[in-house]
């Protein structure tokens, strides 16, 4: 059991990264700030629960994660459950090696496409996502959580997390490749 | 162990969560199929670039800290005054 007297110590390291992970989640510092005061606020008030030794940053994702869903569901009055539809495996990779922009078979063709997106591309295409799949990516592919612990922050099960996160990283290389297309970095559809 | 099954398994894989004889297994196919091998690299340079996109240091508001623990210090004084 964690002593309350150590919170700020403890937690307070967590706020700048906790506070990117808001920005990411709810596209917008003032409902970023909002959510990270509620976080640390829940979180201070619940410390004699945390098990000292465990996970404090998955711990803390957990609130954060919590605390954004909540605030968002009660914005939209409904959650966001879009479905998406099954893709392929390699979806990105395959519509890039059909494209004959790539100049031919070499290796890293499709690699040195990847090079032409600026980060500002790939950052809009994650935070295009639907929330449902947006937050696996975000906890997998930038804070680096393994499947076990998404599953506890998002509470679900781990074949929930394996489906909304392959989903969702389909998803996202589908919405990267119409970037592509539209700015020319591949040949039009075929 | 074939292309197919390789490639459903590929963000296992890349992800680290597969041990073992699967894992193993993979490893085994990559070294021997140079396209499946071309398109796991791909898939991990694009998780790279997912990573790195979206990780750039946000400018934390000076203040946020201040309020952080203002609130701390606020809850904890009504705590204990309240008991």
């Amino acid at each position: 059991m964690a002593d309350q007297a150590n919170f700020e110590k403890d937690a307070m390291q967590f706020a700048p990264q906790l506070y990117s992970a808001a920005l990411r989640m709810t596209r917008n510092p003032a409902d970023a700030e909002d959510v990270v005061q509620e976080t640390f606020l829940k979180a201070y008030r619940g410390y004699h629960t945390f098990q000292e030794g465990t996970n404090l940053k998955a711990w803390l994702y957990r609130i954060l994660t919590n605390t954004y869903i909540n605030r968002y569901r009660k914005k939209t009055r409904r959650p966001q459950e879009v479905e998406l539809g099954e893709l392929e495996d390699l979806y990105l990779f395959k519509r890039l090696n059909q494209s004959g922009s790539t100049g031919g078979a070499s290796r890293s063709a499709e690699e040195e496409v990847l090079e032409r997106f600026g980060d500002a591309d790939v950052k809009a295409a994650v935070e295009s996502l639907p929330e449902h799949f947006r937050l696996p990516v975000l906890l997998a592919d930038v804070e680096g959580f393994s499947y076990k612990e998404i599953a506890e922050i998002l509470d679900v099960p781990i074949g929930t997390v394996m489906s909304r996160l392959h989903r969702g990283r389909k998803a996202l290389q589908e919405r990267l490749f119409e970037f592509a297309q539209e700015h020319g970095l591949v040949g039009p559809r075929e | 162990m074939n292309c197919d099954k390789a490639v459903s398994e590929v963000y296992s894989f890349l992800d680290g969560e597969l041990t073992g004889v699967r894992r193993s297994q993979i490893e085994w196919h990559l070294r021997n199929c140079g396209p499946c091998a071309e398109s796991f690299q791909f898939e991990e340079r694009l998780l790279v670039l997912v990573k790195r996109s979206c990780s750039e240091t946000d400018e934390v508001p000076p203040e946020l800290f201040d309020r952080l623990r203002a609130l701390i210090h606020q809850e904890a004084t009504e705590g204990t005054s309240g008991e």
